[in-house]
């Protein structure tokens, strides 16, 4: 049975189980909190403006991802992922003590965004395909190449255990 | 370092306070209940009509009408429970509209006939509209504006999902006496599926403002008229310092007698425009939402089918080798047995 969510609903709804989950997305496109506060500020005016009727729970927060995704893309395409992440050649070094966040958000968009869908949210690479509008073999391809840029940089690999 | 670490790791990252405030903030102030209260109400009316017809079959007599009232109440209560335990202020309020009702008074929306002459009445509009042809609303749309003399006041448009899923917000004003003419050809175009229409009466604050600029304008006479006969300078000044207090008051009265205006001539209506696949109308009736679950059901069956046909064509291929591996063998069996 569908259960249909809109309007005011989708809002409250959206705001008690899926705020964290805008503000890790926007965290991992942003280079500091500051700008994933706004981001996810933008992304629930945007779900007020849009009004739109979700299916599920689930159907919400793919499209939360994807706004915030799209919105993280729009407002920084300028900067390079040197500057996402400000001590980038610390961990690379090993001046500092490896942040495990910040290793991730050091990849490339697209592979940042599926490692942390997968890994953290759960979703599989067909559901991140459709989250992020990609092939679901694009998407395997992602983790592998993310899984294998982490693995270089950081003591232990990223293993799936 | 591996998968553990860092989901402890974003585990760790939550939203700040301060994000949490800015968004509660943006949560407007609405109408929250609306639907529930349609819900209350359907329901204690159907209480009220069957403990109506029940008393009657009794042959209960006009006197025990007060005894039933009081039952009713307490069967509206109980269903009130039942159904929103947060809003029992509420719930007396709602028995006793449809206490009303089903006395067969139905005077709850008989106001038209009231309407003194001259109110200042400020109409506004918002409307939900769904489309499969979204391009097609949106160029009748524009006509229609056009044609009842409206204008766009703001438009957006969003696309976030995928092509076929577009989202349009639009503030329209339209000449007020065109208003109920433009919501019935909007439907036309495309399906309404939620419509609210507020009037606001400012008569009163209207009032305030035309008769605090007649008194102002008076007061600006009377000045001019002083300050021809002043004869010292300190009068003048003094004249001249309340003057000018005086046009400044007139300036801001006269704009927002304007804007008043404004708003009583042209209605705001604001639009939701939600491209979809297929458009399913509100309806809150029990049918209505059988229909709608049915629909949707059968929407996902007939996605199903699709799914089910794209797959078997796209694997065509394997299918026809192995129906020729499977004719070869057959063959080969064949003239095995023959010799």
């Amino acid at each position: 049975m569908t259960v249909f969510i809109k309007g005011k609903d989708a809002f409250s709804f959206a705001f008690k189980q899926f705020t964290d989950t805008v503000y890790r997305v926007a965290l991992h496109n942003t280079a500091n909190s500051a700008d994933a506060e706004d981001v996810a500020q933008e992304v629930f005016v945007k779900l007020l403006e849009s009004g739109k009727t979700f299916r599920d729970g689930e159907h919400l927060k793919a499209w939360l991802i994807r706004v915030t995704v799209n919105l993280c893309h729009d407002k920084f395409r300028k900067l390079s992922r040197e500057t996402l992440v400000e001590n980038a050649f610390a961990f690379k070094t090993g001046e500092e003590k490896a942040d495990i966040v910040e290793a991730v958000k050091s990849l490339p968009e697209n592979y940042r965004n599926a490692i942390y869908l997968h890994y953290y949210e759960g979703y599989t690479a067909k559901e991140i395909g459709k989250i992020l509008d990609a092939k679901e073999n694009t998407v395997l391809s992602w983790l592998s190449r993310g899984r294998e840029a982490l693995r270089k940089e950081l003591d232990g690999g990223f293993d799936d255990e | 370092m591996n998968k553990k670490d860092y989901i402890k790791a974003v585990d760790n990252i939550t939203a700040p306070q301060s994000l949490l405030d800015k968004i509660e903030a943006l949560d407007p102030p609405a109408k929250k209940k609306a639907p529930m209260w349609k819900k209350i109400t359907a329901v204690a009316a159907c209480f009220v009509a069957v403990i109506v017809a029940f008393s009657g079959v009794m042959g209960s007599t006009f006197k025990a009408e007060s005894e039933d009232r009081a039952d009713m109440m307490v069967e509206n209560g109980y269903s009130n429970e039942l159904y929103a335990d947060d809003a029992i202020g509420d719930v007396a309020d709602g028995g006793s509209f449809t206490n009303q009702s089903a006395s067969g008074t139905g005077s709850s929306n008989g106001n038209p006939s009231m309407k003194a002459p001259n109110r200042k009445i400020v109409k506004t509009a918002s409307l939900s509209i769904r489309t499969k042809n979204y391009d097609t609303l949106i160029t009748a749309l524009n006509q229609k504006i056009e044609q009842y003399s409206g204008y766009i006041e703001q438009s957006q448009e969003y696309n976030y999902d995928n092509a076929s899923n577009r989202n349009a917000n639009m503030n329209v004003r339209i000449p007020a006496e065109n208003l109920d003419k433009f919501i019935e050809e909007l439907a036309v175009i495309g399906t309404i599926t939620s419509k609210s229409i507020t009037s606001d009466d400012i008569t009163d604050s209207y009032i305030d403002v035309e008769s605090r600029i007649k008194a102002l304008e008076t007061e600006e006479k009377t000045l001019l008229g002083l300050l021809e006969k002043a004869e010292n300078l300190s009068d003048v000044i003094q004249l001249q310092d309340r003057l000018s207090q005086v046009r400044s008051d007139l300036e801001s009265l006269k704009t927002q007698k304007q804007s008043y205006d404004g708003m009583i001539a042209y209605s705001g209506v604001s639009l939701d425009i939600q491209e979809v696949e297929r458009v399913v109308e509100g309806d809150d009736t029990f049918f209505g939402e059988v229909k709608e679950k049915l629909m949707n059901n059968l929407y996902d069956l007939g996605d199903f089918f699709r799914e089910f046909a794209i797959n078997f064509i796209a694997a065509l291929p394997y299918i026809a080798i192995a129906g020729v591996v499977a004719v070869i063998v057959i063959l080969i069996v064949k003239k095995k047995k023959n010799k």
